[in-house]
């Protein structure tokens, strides 16, 4: 090594370490961060040694006997299994393809009302019922679907003379009810991201583009969208990610045993074992193999977005 | 603005020191509950006994109603048990009734457990001792006066675990509290029906109610699986919805599937159903649902173990409803399903346990506890009648119960599940409701007799005609074999449910039920094993 490299590699040397001096305050705000992510998130990771052993709460982890892939194995092999994954995946691609897109439109239309007033009302009557309880909700729908007081059959019986309609018994309507009933609780808290992204357009692009004769369809498609492009991927690529998860608290409040072939999904089938059950070191399979998908399925969108769209998010 | 940003991140450290110390758990067990008593003076020598040992506890309520502000730790009941036990409550866990399973298997998954636990589910209780959660207590039972006198060997052989060993202690069996169909006498007399014997005379007073009132549901069920109170449309063609049980006449175990009576069930069900005198929204009933409908809909009956009536009669008449009439009736039984009445097997024991924590530091204090639990003072005065001059009073040598106290007081009874419930205090507590109301004295006599008429027939109709069933001695079947029968029983309520609503037609019910049996066959051989194993051993 030469004496101009040992120089060099001395300069940046202290030049490190004067730059970690000067940055140690920062580092320091970071520290209850770092802590409290490692605490609650990276630690507790030693606890999926449990989905490997026969775990009794009486032996602890660690003495607990070691049975490998027993648990995996018994899962994957079971059709109850296999019919939840599938309920799953399939309620999260309804959720998808209707859900994903209601928020989007909802900040588009947002975006095109002129009033200020009336837009802030909109907006805030349209993320109210984000805050109503999923055990507040579920009592709503199935009050409104009843089939003796519900507004739905009252409409149905008195306006189109059909008989009333048990909805919540019949498995054809349940994913309907669950995608739809999920759209209303949630498309205003997630329209709030958009409407967030859609003010940071530069209105200057707007003018340019009424300048080039282009109409308010035009401006949308050549302007707003692209401007929500990355704010979309985001969403997209988070949403894929959990596509094997879903929540627990609306099928479990609207389910019941006719509608377990359709509407039984993993965070039910887990909480019957593992909470009803107690089969804790099973339900931990379960959930170490769902993250384990969810993860491939994140890196895969990822690396997809990257080839179509030209952006990823790392 | 660098020596703010220093003092800012140092202030930061230091609150999250802070927190992290917060989220370090001590229980303080040794700190006295409010209202509990401390110390207390001998009574005989006058010196000063041993401080009060303090102890956790968790309790399984069994639905009784309390009043607002109840407090599980601190009563006057509980604070007389904690006297005579010289003991003080830490913590008091009774989670409400329909959460206790989630709470308690959570509870014990966190390895947190109380010093004392009392569970209605036997074999869950029997399943954690085994897996070291509960202290054997052999030895606690020979060398207690109050628990060595209460059980019989065959009733030991009922306490043990699969590996033979004694962790949990159970109630005292309720011979008298048999399980029967809990009828509305009110109706009966006011559309002029008699007693109802045959399925034929329920489904003519159904449609009786319905006619008179077309808004009601002469039978509703909760808890979407057709479970305890459905028990109705299956008991009196000799089956279940779901599971396996024990035929006295087949002298086998058997799945509730085998053979027709299940198809004869669901379509009675059906028919019931589709005529509209069987709730339509039944798959959707929550239990407050029920409760409400039962309440204001002229739901006729709903099958219960006797000691429910009392908690139902309150439920009436809190809510305004004190001319109705609730008394228990036999079951009625279908033509051609093995038996030709409905008979209540002779319970060898209660089905309530209590256990030891097996970690606990307290164990004298505990079994100080349990045997205050179990003592007569508990169990038959005080968990019964309450207390002189104040719950009831005595008028030549009876105890009269005093109103509002005795009504309002009634979650007395939670404390007394040690012992079964006898006819006797089952009529006292039904009493209390009885002549709590402002009904007359005519009102009040009729129901008294009315009720004492309906659980005779009851008893002689139900009781003494079965021997014990083997299925009380058998030890917890294997995790993999209750898991099948778990899974099966999903699938069985989940076709029945669908048959009886129509979404699945009688054939394909029939398919598909024959198949279950088939698929779950090992489960059967498991069950019959296990009694073929007990009877041997036992000689029964």
């Amino acid at each position: 090594m030469t004496k101009g490299n040992e120089s060099a590699i001395s300069k940046n040397s202290s030049r490190m370490k004067s730059l970690f001096k000067k940055s140690i305050p920062v580092y320091v705000l970071l520290l209850p961060g770092i802590l409290i992510h490692l605490t609650f998130h990276y630690l507790p990771i030693y606890g999926i040694t449990i989905a490997f052993k026969d775990y009794s709460p009486f032996k602890g982890i660690l003495g607990s006997d070691w049975v490998g892939f027993k648990h995996f194995i018994y899962f994957l092999s079971d059709d109850n299994y296999w019919r939840v994954m599938r309920n799953t995946i399939i309620i999260n691609i309804y959720h998808l393809i209707f859900g994903f897109p209601v928020p989007i439109l909802f900040a588009l239309f947002i975006n095109e009302i002129i009033s200020v007033r009336f837009k802030k009302i909109i907006q805030t009557v349209s993320y109210l019922p984000h805050f109503i309880s999923w055990v507040v909700a579920a009592s709503m729908v199935t009050t409104i679907l009843s089939p003796s007081v519900g507004i739905i059959n009252s409409i149905l019986v008195k306006l189109f003379g059909i008989e009333p309609i048990y909805f919540l018994s019949k498995e054809q309507y349940f994913r309907p009810i669950l995608v739809i009933s999920s759209i209303w609780k949630g498309f205003g808290m997630s329209a709030v991201y958009y409407i967030a992204s859609l003010a940071s357009i530069d209105p200057a692009l707007y003018e340019a583009a009424k300048i080039d004769g282009a109409g308010r369809l035009k401006q949308t498609y050549h302007v707003t969208l692209p401007g929500l492009r990355n704010i979309i991927t985001v969403l997209l690529i988070l949403r894929v990610g959990s596509m094997i998860s879903i929540g627990f608290e609306q099928i479990f409040l609207l389910y019941n045993p006719l509608l377990y072939n359709v509407g039984d999904v993993i965070s039910t089938y887990t909480y019957r074992l593992g909470l009803e059950k107690t089969q804790f070191s099973l339900t931990s399979a379960i959930g170490l193999t769902q993250s384990i998908v969810n993860f491939i399925l994140v890196f895969s969108a990822n690396r997809l977005s990257r080839y179509i769209a030209g952006w990823s998010i790392w | 603005m660098k020596k703010r940003s220093r003092i800012i991140a140092l202030l930061l450290v230091l609150a999250t020191l802070f927190l992290f110390s917060s989220c370090v758990a001590t229980k303080d067990t040794d700190s006295p509950a409010a209202g509990t008593t401390e110390k207390k003076e001998s009574s005989v020598e006058g010196t000063v006994t041993d401080p009060p040992d303090v102890i956790d506890v968790f309790y399984q309520e069994a639905n009784q109603n309390f009043p607002e502000g109840f407090s599980h730790k601190d009563n006057w009941l509980m604070q007389r048990i904690c006297e005579m036990a010289n003991v003080t409550l830490g913590e008091v866990i009774v989670p409400a009734y329909t959460d206790t399973a989630t709470k308690f298997n959570i509870m014990m998954a966190s390895g947190n457990i109380p010093d004392y636990v009392h569970r209605a589910d036997v074999n869950a209780m029997k399943q954690y001792g085994q897996e070291g959660a509960f202290l054997p207590l052999e030895n606690i039972i020979k060398e207690s006066p109050v628990l060595s006198n209460m059980y019989n060997e065959l009733q030991l052989e009922t306490l043990k675990s699969a590996d033979d060993v004694i962790y949990i202690l159970r109630s005292l069996p309720a011979e008298d509290d048999i399980t029967s169909n809990i009828i509305r006498h009110d109706l009966l007399v006011e559309l002029g029906f008699d007693i109802p014997k045959t399925l034929d005379d329920y489904v003519e007073i159904f449609r009786a109610i319905k006619a008179k009132y077309p808004d009601s549901v002469p039978y509703s069920t909760r808890d979407v699986g057709l479970s305890g109170t459905g028990s109705f449309l299956f008991i009196p063609f000799n089956t279940n919805h779901s599971g396996w049980q024990w035929y006295p006449e087949r002298n086998k175990v058997s799945n509730v599937f085998e053979g027709d009576n299940i198809v004869k069930a669901v379509e009675f069900a059906k028919a019931l159903y589709d005529e509209g005198l069987f709730d339509r929204e039944f798959v959707t009933l929550t239990a407050a649902d029920w409760q409400d409908k039962q309440r204001t809909k002229q739901v006729f009956c709903f099958p219960n173990n006797r000691g429910t009536i009392g908690i139902f009669m309150q439920r009436y008449i809190s809510a305004g409803y004190t001319d109705v009439m609730i008394a228990p009736a036999p079951f009625p039984v279908a033509e051609g399903v093995g038996i030709d009445e409905v008979y209540a097997a002779p319970p060898l024991i209660g089905g309530h346990s209590c256990a030891i924590n097996a970690k606990t530091k307290k164990q004298d204090a505990v079994v100080r506890f349990i045997n205050t639990l179990f003592s007569d003072e508990i169990v038959h005065d005080l968990s019964l009648y309450g207390r002189e001059g104040i719950e009831y009073k005595v008028e030549d040598g009876q105890k009269i119960p005093i109103f509002p106290e005795a009504f309002e007081g009634s979650w007395i009874s939670l404390y007394g599940w040690a012992y079964g419930n006898t006819k006797e205090k089952l009529a006292y507590a039904e009493a209390k409701y009885i002549y709590s109301t402002d009904q007359s004295d005519e009102f009040k006599k009729e129901y008294v007799k009315v009720l004492n008429e309906y659980t005779n027939i009851v008893h002689e109709t139900m009781k003494g005609k079965l021997d014990y069933s083997p299925l009380n001695f058998t030890k917890p079947l294997p995790d993999e074999i209750i898991n099948r029968a778990s899974e099966a029983g999903e699938l069985q309520r989940s076709i029945v449910t669908k048959a009886i609503v129509g979404e699945m037609s009688i054939e394909e019910f029939i398919e598909q039920k024959d198949k279950i049996v088939q698929k779950y066959e090992d489960v059967t051989k498991a069950h019959n094993d296990a009694v073929d194993e007990i009877r041997g051993k036992l000689g029964i």
